[in-house]
């Protein structure tokens, strides 16, 4: 297999979330669909965990998805807070994470409650770059892939 | 960096923007909508929009 070249590291620290005493492995993030974008960065979760990438109901309205006109939001997720039903949104979205873009497919999970904007997951940002948790530096590093932008 | 939960201490759930230097609130509200319509009137400043939980001490995900 040859090696996929990789950009330089890029060293981001572990941040707190509002109301809680715990670092974070969080990016700063744009996120845009079809031309409607954030009038700010969106912080996300970077989680290696997630086997899939997930937007909070009302960004991904924000972004012009009508989710009632997707269906009922269908079963079968799982997390360890048990199962959620959720919405697969029928077009990727575009996500600029330091300069690189992006299109990226996103689960919408059916619940308003979530204490995430955005999670970045193994099909998103694990699957661009190569991440390296350095949680005990309370840093880590990110290395995009050079042959994809 | 100054903890965001300093500055966001006693606000309610919902969403947030904390100013790029993490020092300040810019705006809150209790929907998405909502704070980007606050976020409009102040002429878009910079800053990272951020979910406001209810305070928890641990995270499973």
């Amino acid at each position: 297999m040859r090696p996929i070249p990789l950009s330089s590291p890029i060293k981001i620290f572990y941040k707190p979330l509002p109301n809680t005493n715990l670092l974070w492995p969080i990016l700063d993030v744009d996120i845009s669909y079809k031309g409607k974008a954030f009038p700010q960065k969106i912080l996300s979760l970077v989680d290696s965990g997630a086997s899939t990438s997930i937007l909070h109901p009302q960004l991904a309205t924000y972004l012009g998805f009508d989710l009632q006109q997707l269906g009922l939001p269908k079963a079968g997720g799982i997390s360890v807070s048990g199962n959620y039903k959720s919405w697969i949104l029928p077009k990727p979205v575009s996500i600029n994470i330091y300069g690189y873009d992006f299109s990226f497919n996103f689960t919408v999970i059916d619940n308003h409650n979530l204490i995430w904007g955005c999670i970045l997951g193994e099909d998103s940002i694990f699957s661009v770059a190569r991440i390296d948790f350095q949680k005990f530096k309370k840093f880590f590093e990110i290395r995009f892939r050079q042959d994809l932008n | 960096m100054k903890n965001k939960q300093q500055y966001l201490k006693g606000l309610t759930p919902g969403w947030a923007s904390i100013s790029k230097d993490s020092k300040n609130v810019v705006a809150h509200a209790k929907t998405l909508t909502e704070l980007i319509k606050k976020l409009e009137k102040k002429g878009n400043p910079e800053g990272v929009i951020t979910r406001v939980a209810n305070r928890f001490t641990s995270y499973v995900g």
